[in-house]
Parts: structure tokens; C-alpha cells; sequence
């Protein structure tokens, strides 16, 4: 714990050293409210298909609602109050890797992300590939990749914002000297309390159904984000960001046991990013960064066959170094290599068990990958290795490749507005450390866990065209279809009724195809139709689940946005439709389909600032159909399986540029 | 000689085909014995199954005339157990933790007549239903016996079974509460009822005793309390002719428990078999002769590497004398006889082909290669009409 706040204190103090030293750029760029669609910032040598989307600050959209412009992101939730979930074209949430500038926000430990802890008024655009982790973040993953990437250059502001359920926000944005170098400092709070429909665990019989109130459920969170530019010429830059978080939140648990916590977190990430432009062909880029997540939780604890009252502190600390070199091979074939290594130390006490439990973990990815530019076609090989070794029970060794090969196509003349992408790869995911030694609260031991792997193709077809039509002004297609067949999918199964141990029994086909439409119609207006079309298919070698439908993957998704927007006012609907799905491996249990319908409203009311009304989930779709066993029975769990949520949302934010 | 070349190949044939017949009908003689097949008709015509994965829960119905198998649809709980009394047409499943109702429904059509819930959270365990009007039901977490009207769900009285005992087999060391009730079992005019006596609140670990209370029926109270010879009672309470017997788990992981059996007269006749003869904790057991019981027991319950056993002990010293299946995983569950038919089943609740194996009482073999598929791994059974 010492060891935790020193390091803790260390960067603050370096911080304030940063913060109050007057460096001055050499290099000003113009201010870049919108970055640039379908060009991510952090990678540019990918063998996948990646898009990009910025927040546009006069807009003062969340999060969410910019996620939500792409075809490709579907956010179940992405709030501070609970773990986000955010699924890409259709693929497991759990799947995805998460990273800040390049920088893992995924543990070795739980396979869980700190997304939620990141001040979010701090990001500036989101990196996507829908498709897989390109191997220049040089991770293992089966699922896609996010990349949060910080505002590059930040005036200072003013935000509140307010809501229902007790929610409340309210961050600055300070730039310091110029606005390349910033700090932000958020705070925001909620109280998740609310009532729902319970019908007491007998489904059967409504006459004892009732309206309960869900209490437990608070939550407090204060986040501090600097970005400072240590150095800047044309051929180096060197640059401090991290962020900062305290979280104290009430789990209020499932609702048929009375378990319930309180959880206080304190997370720290320090980054350091070197970018050395050696020749103009030849580019070098090292991050150096240190993690350090901190919880304390004090509640009721499932062991076997038992619930009872514990209090848990554990720290999670991660060192981690990448490099990335980038040079060009007789021209105009571009190479990129990255290497990277990390160090996982895992530690936790618990007031049953005094002693200190100790997990340590490396992981050493190393990838190549080329872009070699042919007339109209880039062909785009690449390969990603990784070793690890975990320290728990026992000592465990993996070292697993992946290749992969991504293709993009343009057409030449007439039709040059069309492109073709596509990639083919192999993917791997290392067993985290909770699934390979279990843990205190009921999940078993699985010392002889196997890697996941899966096969995916991707192929995408996209048409940007500008009209000369008097209505129609733009049009945008996007089609891609995917295969991903994976083998050896880790699953917690249920090994008694209050433990469960991870096991190798998934394999499973899903099928995907995934259709953009967007239209500019009478100059200000838009239009964008976004569906996916999913088939996935069980092929576990257990009995009772073969042949069976993935559990919690709607069969289809389906968005449709229209909406209006100047540069003073924009106002956009939006409704969500999310195919039927069922709960349980075993496909007992569906749920109905269920629609949401949101609007949102921004207004740049320029020396008065800029507004921002969100109405989410407006007819609360809270409660819907759902059939056990061919019984129809009303489920209040909609979206958030074996949790109750509100379901309707309304946020007005208010934000003031000085 | 000349021979002609039709003849040479229709005699070649001729031995094919004969080749190819014998064949075909050793298969169709070996499959025979692979997938299960009818049985005689007896008094229990059928297995009523409560399945689960421990995350969803299924009825199943096993006709063991046709050997055929089917899914109910019936939504009951990921752990439940299921109950059907002689001359009702009923089934009642007891949804346990989580859900804490009883439902009952037609087991001819199939339909759900009703759900009633016992309290939340109170963990029922077992109901034994005595007349359409009256039912009594046990809850872990609840220091009462629920009598209760089974079709209404109205709660008739709760019955505190220390109240007419001494402080002295009342007492234990148990710190939560509650006696723990589960199984019961109509035993004449008797209805006898399994208290483990566990510290709920300390992980689960048996007290210094554990007990079985006699409640009178006529009287609606608990006469008498008899202390078992061992703690905490894991299994159902077995019949063998006019003998009860009963399964002793003691402290998961110490081999400190053993099978208790008790005369016609509740008198208790010992252990007949301890866990460190039988070589594991006890998860199941049956008397099947004057010579021999069988019991799952199971083996390094705490490591990755625990799995279970069906043993045959004998009754004279309680030895083990075979080891009728080692699966090499913690899959097997149940054990339940079938008397007239003399053969018992096991439900199986293997990761990758759950089921239910068939063996001869007598023979000790199982008498299909092949198990019951009844969808989800089956968690408890029962015979009904």
C-alpha cells in the first residue's frame, strides 16, 4: 500500500512540476475541432479496416452519441456508474480490447477493462477497429479494438451537466500556457436507486408482483487527466499524459440474493510518448507507462456454497514499455515492428485470509507488419507473437502467433469513389489470471485452461459519393460482411450453484453482415441507416448447448438516425432496434425484441455556451417479454441481463468555452 | 471344367450378401444394447427429471416402457427439485434459493397450476404433500416447519420442532439460527425430516450434531428428535425393506462421515459404512440387498482434480468390494431404486453428454451403453406412475 501511494504521490508531484513549467511548442499547429473520419490517429499501418470518430467540442456530445454515429459500435452502456459495454459488429463486449493512446486498459488479471474509470470530457476522438486489434497495438484479443485518444489541442472550458436518478457532473478543462497542454478535472455523481417491477420469483403467479426499489446503487467519482508536451521540434516530441480516478460506488448485487458492497477505487496511469522522426522514412515510437488500479471492497462475498461478509483490498500494478519502429523499404513498401513488454503484479488481502496473495504476470508481444502500396492495391501482411508467463498456483508458459494478411482496393476512374477492404488472420487470447487460478469469491481453479483462438475474414465495400442532385448533397455505403469461427472460447460454466470454473467449451460460428447507408439531403439535413445482420451458432462439444444460439447476441441490430443540424442547432431522433436473444446457453430463456427511442438536442448559443439535451430510451423499455420455456413471463432485466436498470435517461449539459 | 462366370458371381453374392447380413444384424444386436430400450411395465412407469446447468433449470419426463424422452415446458429454477405424490396427478417443484416458491402443475397436460412463494430468500428445501389441503414444507434458512395448503399456497401454521424437545438436544453449536431443514420422508404416521445443523454463516461447516425430527401428523408436532451418529445428512433418507438409511457427509474434505441405518422403529443401527472405508465423501447412496449398498462419493473435493465414484460396499464390514464407474470428473449425482424392477439409476452429469445410466441391482452392469438424454444434466429424480 505504502509502495501504491508513493507512487501515487510521485506523479502528482511531477505533475505539478509539468504543469507549472512554461515549455513552449515549436511547432503551432491550427486548432482541429474535427479529426479527420475513417483515419485514426494512432495507427496508420493496419491490416484492418478502421474508422475513426472525434467529438466536436460546440456540439458538446457525449461519448455515447458520438460511438453512436458509427455503423459499426453498439453501446449497451457507457456511463461511469457501471462496467461499459460496448459490442463491434455484433461480437462479444468481453471480447474487446480497450487502450488510452495505445496504452492496454485491459488487465491480465480479470480480462476486465478501466474504461470506466477514464474521465471521458478528456477524449477527443475514438479509434475503432470493428474488425480485430490491428497488431500495432500489439495485443492478443478475439474481439475489436477501441483506442481513446486525448484531445491533441484543448481551449479551456466550463461543463455541467445534469440528469435524472441523481446525476450530476461537472469538469473543467484548463489549457496551460497554450492548448496543446492541458489538465482536466472531472467530478460526478449518481444515485442509481430507483424502483422496478419484481415478481418476487414467482413468475407464475402475478399476484404477488410488485414495484421494489433498488437501493445500493450510488455512486461518487472525482478524475484528473493531464497532457503535457514535455518537448516539441519537427523531428522529436515528447509527451506526459495519464489520468487519474477515484470511484466509490454501492454494487447492490443480483436481485435474488441480498448481496450488496461498497467499493472504493483508486486508479493512476502515467504515460510517457516519445515520437522521433529519424529520417523522413524512419520513425521511432516509445511509450512508457505504469498503471496502477487500487479497490477496496467491503461486502458480501460468494464462496462455496455460502455468502458472507468480507472485506477485500487488492492492487493491481502494471510497467509496461512499447516501441514501435516504422521505416520505409525501398519505396513505397513500409515496414512497422513493435515490441513490447510487461510486468503484472497482482496483490490482495482479505479479512478472512490475513496473508498477501501475490499473482505476477509477463507478456512480451512482438509484431511486424508491412504495407506494401500496388497501383490500386495495398497488400498489408502482418504477424503478432506474444510470450507469457503467470505466477499463481503454479507456473504457466504460452507463445502464440497470429498471422493475418489486410488487403485495400481502390477503383481506378470512372468509380473512384469505391473501395474494397478486406482481412484474414488468426487470433489468439491468453487465459487471464482469475481464470487460470480461480479466486475466493466461488470461481474454481482451472489450471489446464488452453488459449482461445479464433479464424475471422472481413470484407468491406465502401462508396463515398458527392451528388449535384438539388436534394441529396452526399451518400455514403458501407457493406461488410464477416466470418469469425472461434475454437477453445473460454466460458465460466456453473460447477455448483455458487462457484464456477472457466473451461475451454466454446466453439462457435458468427456470421456477420453489416450495412451503413448515410445520405446529406437539402444541405443540412441527415439520414443514416445502420443494421447488422448477425448468425451465430453454438458448436460446443457439450451436448445440451450444440447447435444452440449465442447467448445475449441479437439476431439483428438495427439503428436508424435522422436529423438536422447547423452550425448554431442540431437535433437528431434516433431509434434502436435490437433483435430477439436468448439469456442462457441453454436457450431456455429469450427475450422479446425490444426498441429504444432517443433525440438529442445541441444548441451553440454562443457567449451563453454550448447546450446539450439528451433523451435516452424515451418510452423506457425497462420491462419486456421474455419466455421461459415457452411461458411468457415479464422480465424486467431488458439489456442488462440479471440486473435491473432504469432504462429511461435525460441529461441537459451545459458547456462554456473561455 | 468350365464354369460359368454368372455362376462364380452369383455365388460371390450370395456370400457377400450373407457377409454383409451378419454384419448388419450384430450392429442392429449391438445397438440394441447401446441405446436404452423399454422395460417391463412396473408400478413407476416413468422418471420425473428436475435438469440443470446451474444456470438454467428444465423438467424432463423419461417413459420407461418406450424409453423415450421429453423436455417439459416448464420454466422451473437453475436449482430445484421435484416431488409427485401416489394417487395425485400432480407434480410440486421446489424452487430453491433465489426463487423460493413452490410450483405445481398437471403432469398430464403438462400446464402449471400455481406458484406460491415460501419467502424470499428462505431457501425451501423439500415439500411432502399429505392431502390436497395440506403440505409441509422445509426452508433452510427458517428456524419453522411451513405447513402450508400446497394449491392455494395459504400458509397453515409453522411448527417450531424444538418446542416440545429438551434444551439439551435442542442445543447446538450451530450459530446461525436456523436447524437447517431438508429432506423429509412420510414414515408411517411419522413425517420425518432431515436437520443438518450447519453454521450457515461460516461457510457451511456441520455443528456438533445433527438431527432428524419426528413430527406426529395426526398430533401437527414434533415429538421426538434423534441425534445422528454423524453430521450433516447430505443425502435423502433411503428405504430398504422396513430400514431407513441415510448418507453422512460430515466436513467436506475430512473423511469423517458414514451411512446410518435405522430399524422400522427409528432405532438407530449404526454406521454401516464410514467415508474413509468408503474413500470419499459421501454425495449419494442406496441399500440394494441384505449384502451390498452403493454410494457416489466423492474425491478431493477441493482440488481441480475432484471427481466422484460409484462404490458397492458390503453391509457385514462396510469394504468396499468394486468401484462401479470412475468417470474422472465430478459428474455423478443421484442414485435412486427401483425396487420391482430391481435396477437403479445414476444420473450422470458429465460437462460434455449428461445423462442417466440404468444398472442391474443384481448384476451390477448397467444395462445400456448408452444414458437417458434428458437435455440439461439431470439434478434430481424420482419415480412416478
Amino acid at each position: 500500500m505504502l509502495r501504491n501511494l508513493q507512487v501515487v504521490l510521485s506523479t502528482l508531484v511531477c505533475f505539478s512540476l509539468f504543469a507549472n513549467s512554461q515549455v513552449e511548442p515549436q511547432v503551432l499547429e491550427s486548432i482541429e475541432i474535427r479529426a479527420k473520419r475513417h483515419r485514426p490517429r494512432s495507427v496508420e499501418i493496419t491490416e484492418h479496416l478502421s474508422q475513426s470518430v472525434a467529438i466536436d467540442v460546440e456540439k458538446n456530445e457525449s461519448l455515447k452519441q458520438v460511438l453512436q454515429k458509427n455503423s459499426s459500435v453498439w453501446v449497451e452502456t457507457l456511463s461511469q456508474e457501471m462496467a461499459p459495454r460496448i459490442s463491434l459488429r455484433g461480437q462479444s463486449g468481453s471480447e474487446n480490447r480497450f487502450f488510452l493512446e495505445g496504452v492496454p486498459l485491459t488487465d491480465g488479471q480479470f480480462n476486465a477493462d478501466f474504461v470506466g474509470a477514464l474521465p471521458m470530457a478528456s477524449v477527443g476522438q475514438v479509434d475503432i477497429y470493428p474488425d480485430g486489434s490491428p497488431v500495432g497495438l500489439n495485443s492478443d484479443g478475439l474481439g475489436g479494438a477501441l483506442d481513446f485518444q486525448l484531445w491533441g489541442r484543448s481551449r479551456s472550458s466550463l461543463s455541467f451537466k445534469t440528469g435524472n436518478l441523481g446525476f450530476l457532473e461537472a469538469y473543467g478543462r484548463q489549457s496551460l500556457g497554450n492548448e496543446k497542454r492541458w489538465l482536466v478535472l472531472s467530478a460526478s455523481k449518481s444515485d442509481e436507486n430507483f424502483s422496478y417491477y419484481d415478481d418476487g420469483g414467482t413468475a407464475y403467479n402475478l399476484s404477488d408482483d410488485s414495484f421494489q426499489q433498488r437501493d445500493h446503487n450510488r455512486f461518487v467519482k472525482v478524475g484528473l487527466v493531464p497532457n503535457l508536451p514535455i518537448y516539441e521540434s519537427s523531428q522529436f516530441n515528447l509527451r506526459y499524459f495519464g489520468f487519474n480516478s477515484f470511484r466509490q460506488l454501492e454494487i447492490p448485487g443480483s436481485i435474488a440474493v441480498p448481496a450488496f458492497g461498497d467499493l472504493r477505487q483508486i486508479f493512476h496511469l502515467s504515460a510517457l510518448k516519445a515520437h522521433y522522426q529519424i529520417t523522413p522514412e524512419v520513425s521511432a515510437t516509445h511509450l512508457f507507462f505504469s498503471r496502477l488500479n487500487w479497490e477496496r471492497f467491503q461486502g458480501m462475498i460468494q464462496s462455496l456454497g455460502n455468502t458472507q461478509p468480507e472485506e477485500i483490498e487488492s492492487s493491481d500494478q502494471v510497467f509496461g514499455l512499447k516501441t514501435q519502429l516504422r521505416y520505409a523499404l525501398g519505396s513505397p513498401t513500409v515496414v512497422e515492428h513493435n515490441f513490447s513488454l510487461l510486468h503484472e503484479s497482482y496483490d490482495k488481502k482479505s479479512s478472512k485470509n490475513r496473508g498477501v496473495e501475490r499473482n505476477v504476470r509477463w507478456d512480451i508481444p512482438a509484431s511486424v507488419g508491412l504495407k506494401i502500396p500496388m497501383e490500386t492495391l495495398a497488400v498489408k501482411p502482418a504477424v503478432l507473437a506474444q510470450f507469457t508467463k503467470v505466477n499463481g498456483a503454479q507456473e504457466q508458459h504460452y507463445f502464440l502467433g497470429s498471422p493475418r494478411l489486410g488487403m485495400t482496393w481502390e477503383t481506378p476512374f470512372s468509380i473512384r469513389d469505391l473501395s474494397a477492404e478486406s482481412s484474414v488472420g488468426r487470433y489468439f487470447r491468453v487465459p487471464s489470471m482469475i481464470e487460470l487460478f480461480g479466486n475466493t469469491n466461488g470461481l474454481s481453479p482451472s489450471e489446464d485452461l488452453r488459449p482461445e483462438h479464433a479464424n475471422k475474414w472481413v470484407s468491406s465495400l465502401m462508396m463515398v459519393k458527392g451528388l449535384n442532385s438539388n436534394v441529396f448533397s452526399k451518400w455514403v455505403t458501407r457493406y461488410s460482411f464477416s466470418l469469425a469461427q472461434s475454437e477453445d472460447l473460454i466460458v465460466l460454466v456453473e460447477n455448483s450453484q455458487n462457484s464456477r470454473k472457466a473451461t475451454n467449451l466454446g466453439r462457435s460460428i458468427i456470421q456477420t453482415h453489416d450495412l451503413n447507408l448515410e445520405f446529406e439531403f437539402l444541405d443540412k439535413f441527415f439520414s443514416q441507416t445502420a443494421g447488422v445482420y448477425t448468425q451465430g451458432k453454438n458448436l460446443s462439444d457439450v451436448s445440451f448447448y450444440s447447435g444452440k444460439k449465442i447467448p445475449n447476441l441479437p439476431n439483428f441490430m438495427m439503428r436508424q438516425q435522422l436529423g438536422y443540424q447547423n452550425s448554431d442547432l442540431g437535433i437528431r431522433y434516433q431509434v434502436q432496434w435490437l433483435g430477439d436473444r436468448y439469456w442462457d446457453m441453454a436457450n431456455t430463456k429469450s427475450l422479446s425484441p425490444t426498441s429504444e427511442h432517443s433525440l438529442f438536442l445541441n444548441w451553440n448559443l454562443r457567449k451563453w455556451g454550448f447546450w446539450n439535451l439528451e433523451l435516452i430510451n424515451i418510452f423506457d423499455t425497462i420491462t419486456a417479454t421474455s419466455v421461459v420455456s415457452g411461458f411468457a413471463l415479464v422480465d424486467n432485466t431488458t439489456g442488462y441481463l440479471g440486473y435491473p436498470a432504469a432504462g429511461r435517461r435525460i441529461y441537459l449539459s451545459w458547456q462554456y468555452e473561455i | 471344367m468350365h464354369v460359368d462366370n454368372k455362376y462364380i458371381r452369383s455365388v460371390y453374392l450370395f456370400l457377400f450378401g450373407l457377409g454383409l447380413g451378419a454384419i448388419l444384424s450384430c450392429s442392429t444386436q449391438s445397438e440394441k444394447k447401446q441405446k436404452p430400450a423399454g422395460l417391463a411395465k412396473g408400478v413407476f412407469n416413468h422418471l420425473l427429471v428436475a435438469t440443470s446447468d446451474y444456470h438454467s433449470g428444465e423438467l424432463a419426463w423419461v417413459n420407461l416402457l418406450t424409453a423415450k424422452t421429453e423436455r417439459l415446458k416448464v420454466a422451473i429454477h437453475s436449482d430445484a427439485v421435484v416431488r409427485q405424490f401416489l394417487g395425485d396427478s400432480f407434480f410440486y417443484v421446489v424452487n430453491r434459493l433465489g426463487a423460493d416458491n413452490i410450483l405445481w402443475g398437471d403432469l398430464v397436460t403438462q400446464e402449471v397450476k400455481g406458484q406460491h412463494s415460501v419467502g424470499r430468500l428462505s431457501n425451501p428445501q423439500d415439500i411432502t404433500v399429505v392431502n390436497s389441503e395440506e403440505a409441509y414444507v422445509t426452508r433452510l434458512a427458517s428456524s419453522k416447519i411451513l405447513k402450508m395448503n400446497p394449491r392455494t399456497g395459504a400458509v397453515l401454521k409453522e411448527i417450531d420442532p424444538f418446542a416440545n424437545v429438551d434444551e439439551k438436544t435442542a442445543a447446538s453449536s450451530d450459530s446461525d439460527g436456523f436447524p437447517e431443514f431438508t429432506w423429509m420422508r412420510v414414515w408411517g404416521n411419522q413425517l420425518l425430516i432431515v436437520m443438518q445443523r450447519l453454521a450457515t454463516d461460516e461457510g457451511y461447516i456441520p455443528s456438533n450434531k445433527s438431527q432428524i425430527a419426528i413430527l406426529d401428523l395426526q398430533k401437527d408436532s414434533v415429538e421426538k428428535i434423534v441425534t445422528l451418529a454423524a453430521t450433516n445428512p447430505v443425502t435423502e433418507i433411503k428405504v430398504w425393506e422396513n430400514n431407513l438409511a441415510i448418507g453422512l457427509a460430515g466436513k467436506l474434505g475430512q473423511l469423517d462421515g458414514g451411512i446410518e441405518m435405522f430399524d422400522s422403529e427409528l432405532n438407530s443401527l449404526g454406521l454401516i459404512t464410514t467415508e474413509e472405508k468408503l474413500g470419499g465423501d459421501i454425495i449419494d447412496c442406496a441399500i440394494l440387498s441384505k449384502e451390498r449398498g452403493i454410494a457416489i462419493v466423492a474425491k478431493d473435493i477441493y482440488s481441480s482434480k475432484s471427481k466422484t465414484q460409484l462404490v458397492v460396499f458390503q453391509l457385514s464390514d462396510g469394504r468396499v468390494v468394486s468401484t462401479l464407474k470412475d468417470p474422472g470428473t465430478f459428474s455423478l449425482h443421484q442414485l435412486l431404486v427401483d425396487p420391482v424392477r430391481n435396477i437403479f439409476y445414476v444420473a450422470d452429469r458429465d460437462r460434455l453428454k449428461p445423462g442417466i445410466w440404468v444398472y442391474s441391482s443384481e448384476t451390477l452392469e448397467p444395462l445400456f451403453l448408452e444414458k437417458y438424454d434428458v437435455g440439461l444434466p439431470p439434478y434430481h429424480m424420482i419415480l412416478v406412475e
